[in-house]
């Protein structure tokens, strides 16, 4: 059964904040100066109490989940625990040799690109990392491992959409997942004309709809962004809006679920307000730490309702759901400790 | 109004066959044309939000779009006369501007199989093709001979 936006119920793992490179958009702040990374015991443990609690599918990013060394043990222990493991890299390390261990752990590797050479390359702040990224694509197409392409779409690269989903057609791509930017992390600092606007999104929307309606049955394509016109819908899907929807597991309130490279679980996205955080893995032993509880659905609760109100009312005709949902928790957050506010101003 | 109460039987004027005025190369050629034409800011902001509000009015997942002499056409499949409860709906969005609806049985070998195309009215992209696409050139919206028949809000089963 559905749970929110997403079809299938999602743990994202980032394990580390740890990256062979330091991209100028980077949501999590990842670099190769960030040495923290989760231990192998506490995720595993984790993720065996959250497949109680209905998750299906563990996604690992980062960072860069090839620079963590406990990657294969976690993903297949996470693969006997009954979960599909999705990884998403920026490829530099991903070889014909790396990618036979990760056949037995992985259903899916996705790549991330943000446009052609030149602004790949601008991006990752890297002279070869398009070069590598795309050796990294045809190890894939010459493999039988699912794969695919996560392009983050900028003022920059929105020109380059048809090229990336022609090149997930031509390689033989099971996703083409189109990002809009989200403004996070040290995308923050990055100019205005990297910036998409509202009308830019509403592009991307129809773009993506034109490119899923012309993709081969092979190729799924997805696109970050809801229209507004859909969201009144949407909330019947979420159980706690819906008091027809009973929440009996955690993944029937909360999806995705996101646990940091500081073992915090929180609900929806990374970077989320960490007033919402549920558990900690490092902190928590037993799997029954992982259920829904009150305090922590009502606040959760308040905050999709707030932003289902303010989406509704917005003058947008398509938004980026997730990037909203951590906006506005950040401002419950700083209504709930009014200090923290002034402190950030 | 009519369209509610169209007969199954007086919907169903064509085969799949003929759907295949253009080669199915040339389809592909087209949308990825229209699609380039989009993502080169080439086709204006008010007209893909009017796209976008119609593409976004319904529930039934799109299953083909298409650039045709009125606009846009939009593709879906229903099975057995499900198309008929959901055509008020296809034909409701706050934009959509519809110039006909047609409904195809797809045949051999899903006899019960329809595939459901509906012509909205989009100056923008309107007589766009591929060898003109590219070039952000495009003929005017209307054909001689189209303009009675082609008013707007206008529903037409063939």
């Amino acid at each position: 059964m559905r749970s929110g936006f997403l079809p299938a119920r999602v743990v994202q793992v980032h394990p580390t904040r740890a990256c062979n490179l330091a991209c100028a958009h980077c949501y999590s702040d990842s670099s190769p100066n960030k040495y923290d990374a989760l231990g192998a015991a506490p995720l595993i443990d984790a993720l065996a109490g959250l497949r109680a609690e209905g998750y299906e599918i563990v996604s690992f990013s980062g960072g860069e989940p090839l620079v963590y060394r406990e990657l294969d043990r976690v993903a297949c222990a996470a693969r006997e625990q009954g979960y599909r493991a999705h990884l998403i890299t920026n490829g530099l390390l991903l070889s014909e040799t790396r990618l036979q261990s990760l056949r037995a752990s992985f259903d899916l590797v996705g790549v991330s690109l943000d446009g052609q050479e030149s602004t790949h390359n601008a991006v990752r702040l890297r002279a070869d990392a398009f070069a590598k990224a795309m050796r990294a694509l045809r190890v894939l197409s010459e493999s039988d491992m699912r794969f695919g392409i996560v392009f983050a779409v900028t003022a920059k690269s929105f020109g380059d959409v048809p090229w990336v989903f022609e090149l997930a057609s031509e390689l033989g791509a099971a996703l083409l997942h189109l990002r809009p930017l989200a403004p996070e992390g040290r995308a923050r600092s990055m100019s205005n004309d990297w910036a998409l606007g509202e009308e830019d999104c509403t592009r991307l929307y129809v773009l993506g709809e034109l490119l899923a309606a012309h993709s081969p049955d092979t190729l799924r394509v997805q696109v970050d962004l809801v229209p507004v016109s859909h969201l009144s819908e949407a909330r019947t899907q979420f159980a706690l809006l819906n008091a027809t929807m009973r929440i009996e597991t955690l993944s029937d309130a909360v999806n995705p679920l996101v646990i940091d490279e500081r073992g915090c679980c929180l609900p929806f996205s990374y970077g989320i307000d960490p007033g919402l955080e549920l558990a900690n893995i490092l902190a928590t032993e037993t799997t029954g730490a992982y259920r829904p509880r009150p305090e922590s659905m009502l606040r959760i609760t308040k905050l999709l309702e707030r932003a289902f109100d303010e989406a509704e009312q917005d003058s947008a005709s398509c938004i980026d759901w997730f990037a909203h949902l951590t906006r506005m928790s950040r401002d419950q957050g700083r209504e709930r400790m009014p200090n923290a506010a002034a402190l950030t101003a | 109004m009519a369209r509610e109460t169209i007969a199954r039987e007086e919907a169903v004027t064509e085969t799949p066959v003929g759907l295949a005025d253009v080669r199915q190369n040339d389809v592909g050629d087209l949308r990825l044309a229209l699609a380039r034409a989009v993502a080169a800011r080439k086709v204006p902001d008010d007209a893909i939000l009017a796209v976008a509000k119609t593409l976004a009015a319904g529930k039934n997942r799109i299953r083909g779009i298409d650039v045709c002499i009125y606009g846009i056409c939009i593709d879906y499949f229903f099975e057995g006369d499900q198309w008929i409860r959901a055509l008020p709906e296809l034909v409701r969005g706050k934009d959509a501007r519809v110039y006909s609806v047609e409904a195809f049985p797809w045949g051999i070998p899903w006899p019960d199989l329809f595939r459901v195309r509906v012509q909205a009215e989009f100056d923008q992209f309107a007589g766009y093709n591929p060898n003109t696409l590219g070039d952000g050139a495009r003929q005017g919206a209307s054909l001689p001979g189209l303009g009675s028949v082609g008013a707007v809000g206008g529903v037409r089963v063939q």
